[in-house]
């Protein structure tokens, strides 16, 4: 399966690998843009399906689709830019690590729970 | 704190070592899941250590080799309803307090336009204002958010976590993120964000 790309993907592709230079990926990028179609009949179905391939609910049939066509489409290529780039946000900013003491804390608790177990069942068996 | 084993029961040694290799481990996500739909960091504790004495105490209904993770989340959602919901702190930044207020509470009704927002722009946006955009959206927008994103749960997994059809799970995805969206668009062009 084809791995779906951005066209930031591979702006960073070829600016790190081909050491191509900024400014001409910028020139290009717009451009290749130029001759994308600019409006989607179908994009409210189209963005519905964007959000199944980033969540890997879509089929694999319906990914090979919809990559097909992404490469013509501007509407369809930003839309799936911007959903990678918000799931990308969300996964790098909403993240907290649990506090050391909660972890002692359950530890503890666990500990009194399972001895008063171990004390009290005895007593009623 | 090493639990002595031989002081406890054979059952409750078992509840006890599964426990610890089935659950610890997913402290971390549980705690963030916590902080983010209590938006406070004391009830976030409370939240989390409510949820695994649930968890040790219905221990019995786990059935090894299924999603553990899944199953505390359930537990967690089910404890934050019944006993936090009320007392969940509000938004934390006053420029997104208008997304609770222009919610319509429709959750099947699709989103009425398309935001004006790039990749580019929310690449720029400072993780305080993604942030921010996050914890103003309603709470159950919020939770199918980091459900998905950043748990990378399946639908059907939120399906069961948040015991609604999977079409609601696709449904009420679609207009958080429309929402989202929409937040992040007007907050951006507030910022001057190109």
């Amino acid at each position: 399966m084809q791995k779906a790309r951005g066209i930031t993907d591979n702006v960073s592709l070829l600016r790190n690998e081909l050491f191509i230079p900024s400014l001409l990926l910028k020139k290009l990028v717009h451009e290749a843009r130029k001759l994308m179609k600019k409006t989607c009949t179908h994009q409210p179905d189209c963005l519905k399906l964007i959000q199944r391939i980033i969540d890997r609910e879509a089929t694999p049939e319906e990914e090979a689709a919809f990559l097909a066509n992404k490469d013509q489409c501007l509407p369809c290529q930003e839309g799936f830019e911007l959903e990678q780039s918000l799931r990308k946000a969300i996964k790098s900013n909403c993240s907290s690590k649990c506090p050391e003491a909660l972890f002692a804390r359950i530890k503890a608790k666990l500990f009194v729970v399972l001895i008063l177990i171990s004390i009290l069942i005895p007593l009623f068996c | 704190m090493e639990i002595p084993t031989q002081s406890v029961s054979q059952p409750q040694a078992h509840a006890q070592a599964l426990f610890e290799k089935e659950f610890m481990p997913h402290l971390d996500a549980m705690y963030n899941f916590a902080l983010r739909l209590t938006n406070d960091e004391d009830d976030a504790q409370d939240l989390v250590q409510d949820t695994c004495m649930k968890a040790f105490r219905f221990i019995d209904s786990f059935e090894p080799g299924t999603y553990a993770k899944a199953w505390l989340f359930r537990i967690l959602k089910n404890n934050f309803i019944n006993d936090y919901r009320k007392k969940s702190r509000g938004p934390s930044k006053v420029e997104f307090e208008w997304v609770e207020q222009s919610f319509s509470g429709d959750e099947d009704q699709e989103p009425a336009s398309h935001a004006d927002l790039h990749a580019e722009t929310v690449n720029e946006m400072l993780g305080d204002e993604i942030t921010a955009a996050i914890q103003a959206l309603p709470v159950d927008f919020r939770m199918i958010i980091i459900l998905c994103d950043l748990e990378e749960f399946s639908y059907e997994e939120m399906a069961r976590i948040l015991d609604i059809p999977i079409g609601t799970v696709r449904s009420r995805l679609h207009r958080a993120r429309a929402i989202l969206k929409e937040s992040l668009a007007t907050y951006a062009k507030s910022k001057g964000y190109h």
